[in-house]
């Protein structure tokens, strides 16, 4: 589970969020919904202690992680998944190496194991074929599902996907919905899945949080967001292809 | 009455003056703080690639990597400088001092300036220009495409991981690279010397490695440890902090070259001057 209480972030004069708080609830997905420069991402980045809050405090499993140090963040990050925006995937190691290269920094694992596990996520990612190709050569889709392998490689309990469907076709936006809902119902993972797309929240999200100003102004299943009367909510749903 | 009418219009018109003032002041201010605060975080950052050196053994490979882009790949624009800036100071040094009538002075005088300066710098410059930007642009399009971020959150210190091993590198391969320098900017003397300033080749050598003292294989050997820590800190810094898409990678890329080899050319000046003045 992981809990925001009255995180405030600032950068110079802009403020970022202003007093925001929640709870993500595990095995469930949580859609965070908002316009370009809402503090959408920043959310996923203070949850993963890459950026520290100004004031508040982010609890994640019952631990404060909102001054905590770099070295003792990884067991927090460890139950934390990330797949970014542009994937960050490593472009000079192949689609295989880029899911074992973790293990090797991070884990004490034996080889057999290591090509275990990479074996098991190549088979998720459905890139049977593709394990010795550089990320250039693969598709936005295969990229996609090669990121979302390589944050189940440490096997964590909540996934956090930074606009997953960004810049896909339509095809490969079903598969990767149809893996994160997937992830849930299998294998019982929870996701936080950050995006400016009503679509994707209608198809799997849980619960919705929508950011408007640095403030939350909807936090609820997204059935209700219809009977929400805060104008930026009723305004999205009548053009949601108008967020920002 | 006259008074009081005309005070408030002399404010009135210096009122434009004073809100540019105080605006530059406010600017002046903010790019003061952005300055202490951009200062405070380079130290951070230097100091926690000396302190991730305890970590070399694990990034071993890495750092092997990094010594052959960096030390063995540089050779060819080395060799091509340093014999370039050889022949030219034998020549330029040659005419002068015969028209002195101390033409015996020329391998004196080309072996104390390769030596103690140009061979050092020439390294130092053209490893900024080489060795930095391939720092620079290679951190920043990491930065920008968010794989430094993965880095951390996977629980890999990116410092550790891609600062420190080409911090190593650079320490252990700028000193060789010197030394190829300064030997190659001598020979390239030496043609000169021998073909066109007529002086025997004997005598030139004799010239140059006779009076020779530690003194000054102190000033050209100190400085390449200094140059591998400004250029790899300064351009890897800027590396990091690349932001803006390929535009900020260029730019992020530039300011470390021009940055480092500013603090290249101070950093000679001063060890030279250290070390003439007191040994």
């Amino acid at each position: 589970m992981i809990e925001f209480k009255n995180v405030h972030l600032q950068y110079g004069d802009h403020a970022v969020l202003q007093g925001v708080s929640f709870v993500i609830p595990d095995a469930k997905i949580t859609a965070v919904l908002g316009p370009s420069g809402s503090g959408k991402s920043t959310i996923i980045r203070l949850m993963l202690g890459l950026i520290k809050p100004n004031a508040g405090e982010i609890l994640v499993d019952g631990v404060n992680i909102s001054h905590m140090k770099e070295k003792d963040l990884f067991p927090i990050r460890k139950k934390m998944g990330m797949v970014f925006q542009g994937n960050a995937l490593f472009d000079s190691l192949t689609a295989e190496e880029n899911l074992a290269f973790f293990l090797r920094e991070n884990l004490r694992l034996e080889e057999a194991e290591i090509a275990k596990r990479v074996r098991d996520m190549i088979h998720f990612a459905q890139l049977e074929g593709f394990e010795d190709k550089l990320p250039d050569t693969l598709s936005g889709g295969m990229k996609k599902r090669l990121a979302i392998g390589r944050a189940l490689i440490f096997g964590p309990s909540m996934v956090l996907f930074d606009e997953p469907t960004v810049g896909l076709d339509p095809l490969s936006t079903k598969r990767i919905l149809d893996v994160i809902h997937d992830l849930r119902t299998d294998r019982g993972l929870g996701a936080v899945l950050v995006t400016h797309l009503i679509h994707d929240v209608e198809t799997v999200a849980d619960s919705v949080l929508i950011l408007f100003h640095g403030k939350i102004v909807f936090n609820d299943v997204p059935e209700k967001m219809q009977e929400c009367d805060h104008p930026f909510v009723a305004s999205f749903l009548q053009h949601p292809e108008d967020i920002d | 009455m006259a008074l009081v009418t005309v005070r408030p219009l002399i404010h009135q018109r210096l009122m434009p003056f004073f809100r540019l003032q105080a605006r530059l002041a406010t600017r002046l201010n903010d790019r003061a703080k952005g300055f202490v605060c951009m200062m405070q975080e380079f130290f951070y950052f230097a100091m926690r690639s000396f302190r991730s050196i305890v970590m070399l053994p694990r990034y071993w490979s890495d750092t092997l990597t990094q010594m052959s882009q960096s030390g063995t790949e540089s050779i060819p624009i080395v060799l091509v400088s340093s014999i370039a800036i050889g022949c030219l100071i034998t020549l330029e040094v040659g005419n002068q001092l015969a028209q002195l009538g101390g033409k015996s002075l020329t391998p004196r005088a080309t072996a104390l300036s390769v030596i103690r300066e140009m061979g050092p710098i020439v390294t130092g410059l053209m490893l900024s220009a080489r060795v930095g930007a391939r720092y620079g642009s290679e951190l920043g399009a990491m930065k920008i495409s968010e794989q430094i971020d993965a880095l951390r959150a996977f629980g890999t210190d990116p410092i550790a991981k891609l600062v420190m091993p080409r911090l190593v590198a650079a320490l252990s391969m700028f000193l060789p690279l010197t030394a190829l320098s300064i030997f190659i900017g001598l020979v390239g003397g030496a043609v000169v010397a021998s073909s066109y300033h007529h002086i025997d080749s004997s005598v030139y050598w004799n010239a140059v490695l006779n009076p020779l003292v530690v003194k000054d294989w102190l000033v050209a050997f100190l400085k390449p440890p200094f140059f591998a820590i400004i250029i790899t800190l300064v351009c890897c810094y800027n590396g990091f902090n690349a932001r803006g898409g390929t535009v900020g990678v260029g730019a992020a890329t530039i300011k470390g070259i021009v940055v480092s080899s500013c603090f290249v050319l101070i950093a000679n000046f001063y060890i030279s001057k250290l070390v003439l003045e007191n040994l």
